[in-house]
């Protein structure tokens, strides 16, 4: 599925006055390609996590459109977008983002429309090295193994799309190749991957470069 | 596990804050249940009451303690007798408009060996009764023959057992419904039995009438008028020409009672709507503030593609769920309650107390598990319309 994104302009409005707007998201454009990874480098508060929740229909942008394929997003309503994203785009936030009263594997059964498919659970559990954790609730766990479950979690519906907003963050340098690889093997799959990171070794599994400035993005390589 | 699991799943995970909210609905399922049937058992106990007594007029003794006792008998089932030459009858009869005229005896036992405490004994007339024998029919179809009596449901006796009344033996032939009323204590025989009682308690050297004999004594008389005369009437006529008696309204004789139940009844409605009006605040804020802390959980479902009216389903459904854990706790705890200590509950009131039958209370447990779940179902809406407008990406970022 490809992803074309126009015109993005994110702004808030300080206290409610109009002549105060701060634009976080200034008129940017991106696409997005199936069976690539995209990588996003940018300074904190640079704008990367306000642009991919707009990218995956979690924030609607004052202006532009974001088009999957030939469907533009935002002139769907809730339902569909709500639905969209379920089927086709797998997200891991910045942030913890799991409930806290599953356990791991209903963390990530929670986020499966087709039903209960426990293999592939399992399946994602192992390759992230969860497997000795499956059934503790996450209250239980690190911030690296929290984190590891959200990836599982996003990636459970074999999405088209996936969106990774610092996912290896908090993870060791073991952990972070594994993460990586398996975001590289999705796109090898035929995803669009895209990544948000501040770890410079994203580089060496991207095929396109992007970066974040002040709200402005600006491709900086393309690879391969 | 998905999002139709949820909410149960809630429930049972985050208990404190289940059984927090529980609490708060099972307080108001019980202030609203345990008063209906309160208001409902009192009314019942009244209603039994003036449908038992059954005359238009009673006619007493003009002492100042007879009416007292009557009522006292009546409401509490206190036992007390009095007497009134029985040459009344001969006036009441001629008056114009009184139908039917029967007489009553009363008359306490000593201690009866059922019972620890002392009887209340009343001997009705079998030829002319017209307020007892309809009653009483309901449990023994017969005509009661000498030393046979029928007792009220609160005595510890039963059908085809004796009683010893006096030193001697009486056959229990019937046994009444609950009335509710002072009348579930007594024990109802024919008014020749009552005499005969009255000369072996004397015979016993216990003196009960200070020089008659029971022959020539009465202590009640019953009044039935006759359609299209004034009772009122009648009433006052009996007081200016007898000064031995004193003839009262029935319904005069209860309005002292519909009276103290009435401001029994506003009382509790009055504390039920408080109680009401304040929890179902609290439930409604608290309802609130617990979604307001789950923003979290609900930015992590709207990653996983819930839809905000799936969100809105999420917390409806818990609420609906509480509201019915709830309402059900509240309403078994409160049934236990109000049907086990219904007695004693009834004897701490000194008012007639009737508790309501299978069809009332199940109309009563209706009205209280639809107020509550509707009640849960507000809370619910308005706590659904706090999630679903959760700003996902700007919790995300936190
Ligand atoms: N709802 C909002 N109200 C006000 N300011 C906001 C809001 N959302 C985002 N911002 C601002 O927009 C800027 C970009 O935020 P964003 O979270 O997209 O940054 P980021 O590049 O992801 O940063 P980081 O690397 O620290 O995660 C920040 O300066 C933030 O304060
Ligand atoms: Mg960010």
């Amino acid at each position: 599925m490809m992803i074309d994104a126009k015109n993005i302009l994110v702004s808030y409005t300080k206290n409610g006055k109009k002549d105060k707007t701060i634009s976080i998201i200034n008129s940017v454009d991106i696409t997005i390609v199936p069976g690539k990874v995209a990588v996003i480098f940018g300074r904190s508060g640079s704008g990367k996590t306000t642009l991919i929740s707009v990218l995956a229909g979690l924030l609607k942008p004052q202006e532009g459109s974001v088009l999957y394929d030939d469907i533009d997003l935002y002139q769907q309503n809730d339902d569909f977008i709500s639905d969209f994203r379920s089927k086709n785009i797998g997200f891991i936030p910045q942030g913890q983002s799991l409930l806290s009263n599953l356990t791991i594997k209903e963390n990530i059964l929670l986020a499966n429309n087709n039903g209960n498919d426990s293999d592939r659970a399992d399946e994602l559990i192992e390759l992230l090295g969860l497997s000795n954790r499956e059934e503790y609730l996450s209250s239980q766990l690190s911030g690296g193994e929290l984190r590891r479950c959200a990836i599982a979690r996003a990636l459970i519906n074999q999405p088209s799309v996936v969106f990774a907003d610092e996912p290896t963050g908090d993870l060791d340098d073991y952990n972070t190749q594994i993460v990586f690889e398996l975001l590289r093997q999705k796109a090898k799959d035929g995803a669009a991957v895209v990544i948000v990171t501040h770890d410079e070794s994203a580089y060496n599994y991207a095929d396109i470069v992007y970066r974040m400035d002040g709200g402005v993005l600006a491709l900086r390589d393309i690879q391969k | 596990m998905n999002i139709a699991k949820l909410p149960l799943k809630n429930i049972f995970s985050y208990k404190k804050r289940t059984i927090g909210l529980t609490l708060i609905l099972v307080i108001l399922t019980m202030s609203l249940f345990g008063g209906s049937i309160f208001i409902k058992s009192l009314n019942n106990g009244l209603d039994s009451l003036n449908e038992r007594l059954g005359a238009d007029i009673i006619v007493l003794p003009k002492d100042a303690e007879s009416e007292v006792d009557l009522q006292n008998l009546l409401l509490q089932g206190t036992p007390g007798y009095f007497y009134m030459d029985k040459n009344i009858l001969n006036d009441l009869e001629s008056i114009e408009g009184v139908d039917r005229i029967s007489t009553q005896y009363f008359l306490v036992s000593a201690n009866a060996d059922c019972c620890s405490v002392k009887v209340q004994i009343i001997g009705f007339d079998e030829e002319t009764d017209f307020t007892i024998k309809p009653w009483l029919h309901e449990s023994y179809q017969g005509v009661l023959k000498d030393n046979e009596i029928i007792v009220g449901s609160m005595l510890s006796t039963k059908v085809g057992h004796t009683l010893r009344l006096y030193g001697k033996e009486f056959l229990v032939v019937g046994k009444l419904e609950k009335t509710g009323t002072g009348l579930d204590t007594a024990v109802y025989t024919t008014g020749d039995t009552v005499k005969t009682l009255i000369e072996a308690a004397e015979d016993k050297g216990i003196s009960i009438l200070s020089k008659q004999s029971p022959d020539d004594v009465i202590s009640s008389v019953y009044i039935d008028v006759k359609d299209g005369y004034d009772i009122d009437t009648i009433v006052s006529d009996i007081n200016l020409n007898n000064s031995e008696v004193k003839a009262v309204r029935a319904r005069t004789m209860m309005t002292s009672t519909s009276d103290r139940l009435g401001v029994i009844s506003s009382a509790i409605s009055f504390f039920v709507k408080i109680i009401w009006v304040f929890a179902a605040i609290i439930l409604i804020a608290a309802f609130y503030i617990i979604t307001g802390e789950r923003k979290k959980e609900f930015a992590a479902l709207r990653v996983i593609g819930v839809s905000r009216k799936k969100l809105g389903v999420l917390v409806m459904s818990e609420a609906i769920i509480i509201g019915i854990i709830g309402s059900v706790f509240g309403i078994i705890i409160t049934g236990a309650f109000m049907y086990s200590f219904s007695v004693l509950i009834g004897s701490r009131l000194d008012l007639p107390y009737l508790l309501p039958g299978v069809i009332a209370t199940t109309y009563y447990i209706l009205v209280t598990f639809i107020s509550v779940v509707l009640l849960g179902t507000i809370s619910g809406l308005i706590s659904a319309y706090k999630a679903v407008s959760v700003d996902t990406a700007r919790i995300l970022r936190e």
